[in-house]
């Protein structure tokens, strides 16, 4: 089982990862590359979300794709929203969403929004492939599918990183069983296996030798999630609270 | 094998991923298999049942489905699991939210709780409003009683609902 990670762009994007939200705003004391890269794993985080957000509102695919392109650059680096965004406002998602929604409606986009874009355009969505949503995205409702984007866009980071760690320290088996026993069973909605049919299947000699197994790779994520999570709050104590909250508003908008 | 992707998953689904790993701490041991299981049915029926809790146990997470019987309500498991005025369809949610625990994992304390307050919503029905609110036969529910109530973490006024019930079971089965 393995995740892909669409937002991953390598490079100084590691040190950005575990940079703080009140470090990204001043950007002017970054350097030119460390600027850049600041700026391209905030598009590959957030182009989904927008995206689908603008789906949702009822815009077809290119309409969608044209808008996503022309706020990324015209609002979120031709106005800088980053400089302008403060933590004691709020979230930074919260303040994307805000700036969106006036972007859509502002009337200047449409006469001047192209003449000034890169020819490839800021964000390559063509490689991307935005074109499908899923059916069951799709009932989300528009206000809840930034969210829900933003935070499937986060997972499959955390997933993905959490797996190749776990290969690349000679955990390989850890990872299996906490796909088998953990992941599968909340994607596929079945009953996790047995422990003992584990132990079979990995020539493993009990299940509690298991249990710890799987505690290490769920002690792992919860590290690597609560990193990523602690790019986007204030400090370390705001890390749990935000986690809960997004976990309010999923619960919320999937109770239907 | 194709790289996958949580989009597409249901919102729950993806509450229920990012719950990961949210009861074990920081030593990598799972805090919940520390706690006896006498602390730990306390915890949770010192719970507000209409609250957010704990790394996703939500009972609106959990159930997977809103909980609008819920809703307003301020009361903590334990008052509504003991109460004769709760409702059947917060029994109901309250049964099936203690089910999804127990099936979170076979073995350790918040699963043992979890057993426990699922068979207290049952007993509450039965006792309070003469209603089986279980696809469970009688039999199978009084041996659920009988061991409950022998267990000494189990709290004393769950054990009074556990005996009550016990007494409902029997006479069931024998007018069946």
């Amino acid at each position: 089982m393995k995740f892909r990670d669409e937002t991953r762009i390598g490079g100084p994007h590691e040190a950005f990862e575990t940079t703080r939200w009140t470090e990204i705003l001043d950007m002017r004391r970054c350097g030119r590359d460390e600027k850049r890269a600041i700026m391209e794993s905030l598009l590959t985080r957030y182009w989904k979300p927008v995206y689908c957000y603008l789906r949702r509102k009822g815009h077809d695919n290119e309409s969608a794709k044209d808008l996503t392109q022309g706020f990324f650059q015209e609002v979120v680096l031709g106005r800088g929203l980053i400089r302008r965004a403060d933590p004691v406002r709020g979230r930074f998602r919260t303040l994307l969403l805000a700036a969106l929604n006036r972007y859509v409606v502002s009337d200047h986009r449409a006469a001047t929004a192209r003449k000034r874009w890169p020819a490839r355009g800021l964000v390559p969505l063509e490689q991307v492939d935005p074109g499908t949503v899923p059916r069951l995205v799709e009932q989300i409702r528009p206000d809840e599918i930034f969210d829900y984007a933003w935070a499937s866009n986060l997972l499959d980071e955390v997933l993905a990183e959490v797996e190749a760690e776990c290969r690349c320290n000679n955990m390989a088996t850890h990872w299996e069983l906490f796909a088998a026993r953990v992941l599968r069973p909340i994607i596929d909605r079945t009953d996790p296996p047995p422990l003992r049919e584990l132990c079979v299947l990995h020539g493993i000699n009990n299940p509690q030798q298991i249990s710890n197994m799987l505690v290490r790779v769920k002690r792992r994520f919860r590290a690597v999630l609560e990193r990523h999570i602690r790019w986007l709050v204030g400090s370390d104590d705001e890390v749990p609270d935000e986690i809960n909250d997004l976990m309010k508003i999923l619960s919320r908008s999937g109770a239907r | 094998m194709d790289k996958e992707s949580t989009f597409g998953l249901s919102a729950v689904q993806l509450a229920e991923i990012l719950a990961i790993g949210s009861d074990v701490n920081g030593t990598g041991e799972k805090t919940v298999d520390r706690r006896t299981r006498s602390e730990e049915i306390q915890r949770m029926l010192g719970l507000k049942a209409n609250a957010a809790e704990l790394g996703g146990d939500s009972v609106t997470a959990v159930v997977g489905r809103p909980c609008d019987e819920l809703a307003g309500i301020q009361a903590t498991l334990e008052d509504l699991l003991l109460a004769d005025s709760t409702g059947l369809p917060v029994l109901k949610v309250l049964k099936d939210y203690a089910k999804a625990i127990t099936r979170r994992g076979r073995t350790g304390s918040r699963h043992a709780a979890a057993a426990a307050i699922y068979y207290a919503a049952i007993a509450n029905a039965l006792v309070h409003h003469d209603r089986r609110i279980s696809g469970h036969p009688y039999e199978k529910l009084r041996e659920g009683f009988e061991t409950l109530r022998r267990k000494a973490w189990i709290p004393c006024e769950l054990k009074k609902l556990f005996a009550l019930a016990l007494e409902i079971c029997l006479h069931k089965r024998q007018g069946s």
